[in-house]
């Protein structure tokens, strides 16, 4: 036995060494910044493009190769990763990085980017960028999805606050959507910058409309007319078959339904929630009767039909590209994945419904800076070049949801790709509403983010699983927000002077309501009453009296 | 940590301006807090709740475990005539699967590979004999988690689901049966219930009476047992669905009561050491108040089955409804549970017991149950409370990847267990004071079983 284990040992040692000596040299002349994102394919032409940037933008060093010895010296300093970039823009360079290098070409000078940037999927997570986060040892670029993951991370204190950098390196909220500000700004502090931005729409079959005779829905329309035409359309889609396939949408945007009759999670100053309404009761009432009553959006159980009988994933493009879904809701980003899709027709653009009040959302998969990164300014220009032409001509290139940059969405190439003649009614629409109807979402200072949506979360699914009332969800939603906004204040220090100011503008604004009197736009924290009262014509540009300090107008927290 | 308000957004290497604070037992009571008041609907009440609900599949799991080990540690090649039943048995079950399926009117893939897979460990087995068996009740054991829970969770479809598509055609049958039955005697089936769970609640009492009266169990280590046998007389009081005809379980709760005392007072006592034969007792109480409960839920379905046979009975949305959730993933932990290492263990025991006492035993003219029962069960005693220990900790900390793979802990929180529970609150929300809480409640819940083990556990060895 002892002879044995001695011999698994040895070939155990003889294979790790070999493994390990069969790894490419990675080590880089420039510094490596790592990037934590999602696993799309087009997250490697990005960084390729933010090396070839940089070299083109001037964020470079030179480096004269005069001589054999130091040709060998810089191939072996420069990892395989940025060899073709470096070539791309220097074509000049392709005889020194030949796989038999070409002597002929020296001497050369060499442009060298400052830095480069390596992708990291396998950590894309906000629970793993959390702990890795607080042990020191997170990566110096993170993509996280809107401002409410964001937020955690600035509550933990490991952004670096880009506010500065972003005014003097031209990435500020200037050179993006304005609607965006409170998914980049936290008490008017920047954060993050959009590596895209999406707004939320309909993207709609249009091909599957006109096979079945009907007309594709209109632009703008009501809940009520959502409901006619789908179950219209889902009549004539499942007629003969013994199970419902073919579904109006792929599922209900919750935080529409009652935005759409104009209420919001919270009031205008972040103070408390304000969802045990009746408004947000008959909003829960209206979802659960589009999927289990009239059922023209699917319900789980239909969702994990999918899954079983059409041998997918689960996956709502497959089902969109296959006919089984009129529409689908999200973004542009969607464009991404459906130009894989073969034989697919005519898109069309829709908003989303609403009930008096036309509303969209906007979003963004932005990069926040760790703050401990061993290369602060390096990690900036990478959100700079997120600013930058190239990039946001790749963005409009790949369909990769909005460019960040919203003076990309009016050009040629962005409203009318040539190979993609099937989405033109869809580009233009989804860019205008970005800078029109979109709102951000609603943020506290006083309540996490990840907190808020559980809690709406929980309290939603036991309605739709008939253990409570819809009054009830609301009632006790409101309530255990509310609850959970004192918990907070009480804990944190640093927030109740903040939230006893705002109490005392909420009761001035509760005054001026009651006497049906204008609010001076610079009291209201929420981004959607503030767009929802313009409006409606209830905000004014004066403040009725001075006020000792009117703080941040961001949006929230 | 679990007394302090520790929350990473206000407490860690990167914060100045948060002092951690010691807030006592803070933390503890806001577990079972909703807001400023104790309430049972407190997250970690009702966690806790999913957390035992889940624990109630042990007592069936180890006996499941027990019977399989029986069971493969026969061959089933021995003799001609056996091997033709084992083969006869496994077609005709086959067979009738393969008629249910067809008799619901489509085919899916999942389908047509569930049938297929059972054939061949059917057959198989039958062909191959115990190695076959006891490799493929082996299998749930070392096959990777996540790709088990994604397969039983296509098995779950309510729409497509084979397991639906089997039950589909059989509700029918069922539903067309109580239809033609008077309402009345079906709803009779209740009181039935009620009568079972009365015996059963006597079986656990004479148990304790005789073991008393032999000075087996002393009066002070009964009295926790005794409690255990009579909550699920309790939870019958004040549930909605039996609250209305409670007062004829207790009539026949009553009569047992008289009886087990009169037969009690009418008995000599054996001197016994005090404070003895709490572990057994307590085994035994808890197998008759999940056989109480078991029935007590059958009861009401029974009772409940005219009104619901009336609107035609559908198979359930199992991972969806939130009163099918829990038992969804507490058949499939069964399938896993059940040839897992507990049947290793019981299959290494009934390979030590000592055949002498056999062949003692079919001297004495032992019948097979009593076989069992006198002799087989008893010589698997300590393996018995050793797997009733290490499940029982297994079932307070487990629930937590099947929870996340398969519903998220939903609907609705319905499958949401105590682990789950932490990790959402300790790195979702980064709360993690109230986190470590809940984990050291976990901790004592587990040490407590530990504890039994250890001051109980050693004793039944040494005997």
């Amino acid at each position: 036995m002892k002879a044995l284990f001695t011999s698994i040992l040895v070939v155990l040692l003889i294979s790790s060494a070999a493994v390990r000596m069969s790894y490419p040299d990675l080590s880089s002349r420039v510094p490596v910044l790592y990037w934590v994102t999602d696993p799309a394919p087009t997250r490697g032409e990005q960084v390729n493009r933010f090396h070839r940037w940089q070299i083109k933008a001037g964020h470079s060093t030179e480096v004269v190769v005069t001589s054999l010895d130091d040709a060998e010296a810089l191939r072996a300093e420069i990892p395989v990763t940025l060899v073709d970039d470096l070539v791309a823009v220097q074509p000049g360079l392709a005889g020194l990085f030949a796989e038999e290098m070409d002597a002929g070409v020296l001497p050369v000078t060499v442009r060298l980017p400052v830095a480069e940037v390596r992708l990291d999927t396998a950590s894309r997570d906000d629970t793993k960028q959390k702990i890795q986060a607080v042990s020191g040892v997170a990566a110096d670029i993170m993509d996280v999805f809107n401002g409410s993951s964001m937020r955690m991370f600035v509550e933990m204190g490991v952004l670096l606050d880009v506010t500065e950098q972003a005014k003097t390196m031209g990435f500020d909220l200037s050179k993006t959507y304005a609607a965006l500000e409170p998914e980049l700004l936290v008490e008017g502090r920047q954060y993050m910058f959009p590596g895209n931005v999406s707004s939320s729409f309909l993207t709609v079959n249009v091909e599957l409309f006109r096979s079945l005779g009907l007309d594709p829905p209109p632009e703008r329309w009501t809940f009520e007319a959502f409901e006619r035409i789908g179950a219209a359309f889902c009549d004539e889609a499942n007629a003969g078959l013994s199970r419902r396939e073919v579904f109006f949408l792929n599922k209900i945007d919750w935080v529409r339904m009652h935005r759409g009759v104009g209420l919001p999670r919270f009031n205008e100053t972040m103070t408390a929630s304000v969802l045990n309404d009746a408004r947000y009761a008959e909003s829960l009432e209206r979802g659960r009767r589009w999927m289990y009553d009239l059922n023209i959006v699917p319900t789980p159980d239909d969702i994990d039909a999918f899954s079983s009988a059409q041998a997918y994933g689960g996956a709502d493009l497959p089902m969109f590209g296959a006919g089984k879904y009129a529409m689908i809701e999200g973004g542009r980003y969607w464009l991404l994945q459906l130009r894989q899709f073969d034989r697919l027709g005519e898109l069309g653009f829709a908003e989303p419904p609403h009930g008096g009040f036309p509303n969209s959302s906007i979003g963004t998969r932005g990069a926040i800076i760790y703050k401990d990164t061993d290369y602060p300014e390096l990690a900036t220009l990478f959100l700079a070049y997120l600013a930058s032409a190239d990039y946001n001509n790749l963005i409009v290139e790949d369909a990769d949801a909005l460019p960040p940059n919203p003076a990309f969405t009016h050009i040629e190439a962005y409203l009318r790709p040539e190979a993609y003649p099937n989405e033109w009614g869809l580009h233009g629409p989804a860019a205008k509403i970005a800078e029109t109807i979109a709102i951000g979402d609603e943020y506290s200072p006083f309540v996490l983010p990840t907190v808020v949506e559980r809690e709406i979360k929980d309290f939603r699914d036991r309605f739709l699983a008939g253990m409570i009332s819809a009054a009830m969800a609301a009632e006790r939603t409101e309530a255990t927000l509310n609850r959970e906004i004192r918990k907070r204040v009480e804990r944190d220090p640093t927030v109740r002077d903040e939230y006893e100011r705002r109490l005392a503008v909420q009761r001035r604004i509760d005054a001026l309501k009651e006497a049906d009197q204008p609010i001076p736009e610079v009291w209201v924290n929420n981004p959607f009453l503030k767009a929802y009262y313009a409006s409606e014509g209830l905000l004014t540009a004066e403040v009725a009296e001075p006020l000792a300090s009117s703080g941040s107008t961001g949006g929230g927290m | 940590m679990a007394f302090t308000n520790w929350d990473l957004t206000l407490h860690n290497a990167y914060k100045d301006d948060g002092n951690l604070e010691f807030i006592g037992l803070g933390n503890l009571v806001e577990m079972f807090s909703v807001g400023d008041q104790f309430s049972w609907d407190a997250k970690f009440i009702v966690y806790l709740g999913n957390t035992l609900f889940f624990m109630l599949a042990i007592p069936v799991s180890v006996l499941g475990s027990l019977y399989f080990a029986m069971l493969l540690s026969k061959d089933p090649r021995a003799g001609g005539g056996r091997a033709m039943g084992w083969i006869v048995g496994s077609l005709g079950l086959f067979v009738g699967c393969v008629l249910l399926t067809a008799a619901g009117l489509a085919w899916s893939a999942m389908t047509v590979l569930f049938l297929s897979v059972m054939g061949v460990m059917l057959l198989g087995g039958s062909v191959l004999g115990n190695t076959f068996y006891r490799t493929i009740f082996y299998t749930p054991s070392f096959v990777a988690g996540v790709p088990t829970f994604l397969v039983w969770k296509k098995l779950y479809s309510r729409e497509t689901g084979p397991v639906n598509r089997a039950l589909d055609p059989a509700l029918d049958v069922v539903a067309g049966g109580v239809m033609s039955v008077s309402p009345v005697l079906v709803q009779g089936l209740l009181f039935v219930g009620y009568a079972v769970m009365a015996l059963l609640l006597g079986w656990g009492l004479g148990k304790m009476r005789q073991a008393y009266l032999d000075g087996e169990l002393d009066r002070r280590a009964a009295v926790l047992p005794v409690i255990v046998l009579m909550i699920p007389f309790v939870v019958a009081s004040q549930w909605l669905m039996t609250a209305a005809t409670w007062w004829v379980l207790a009539v026949m709760v009553l009569f047992v009561l008289l009886y087990q005392l009169r037969r009690l007072g009418s008995g000599e006592r054996f001197p016994g050491r005090r404070s003895s034969g709490f572990d057994e007792a307590l085994v035994i109480a808890l197998l008759s108040l999940v056989g109480q409960f078991v029935v007590l839920g059958l009861a009401v379905v029974a009772y409940r089955l005219p009104a619901m046979a009336a609107d035609g009975l559908e198979p359930p949305s199992w991972l969806n409804d939130p009163n099918f959730a829990k038992p969804a993933l507490m058949i499939m932990g069964l399938w896993a549970a059940i040839g897992s290492n507990n049947m290793l263990l019981y299959l290494a025991a009934l390979t030590n017991i000592p055949e002498d006492l056999y062949e003692a035993a079919d001297i004495d003219g032992a019948t097979r149950f009593q076989r069992f029962w006198s002799v087989t069960w008893p010589q698997l005693a300590p393996t018995t409370f050793f797997i009733l220990v290490m499940s029982t900790i297994a079932g307070l900390q487990g629930g937590f990847e099947m929870a996340r793979v398969m519903t998220n802990g939903g609907p609705a929180g319905a499958t949401t267990t105590l682990s789950y529970h932490v990790y959402e609150e300790g790195f979702v929300t980064g709360r993690l004071g109230l986190a470590s809480a809940v984990a050291w409640v976990l901790f004592l819940l587990v040490f407590s079983v530990t504890l039994f083990n250890w001051k109980f556990g050693n004793r039944y060895v040494n005997e």
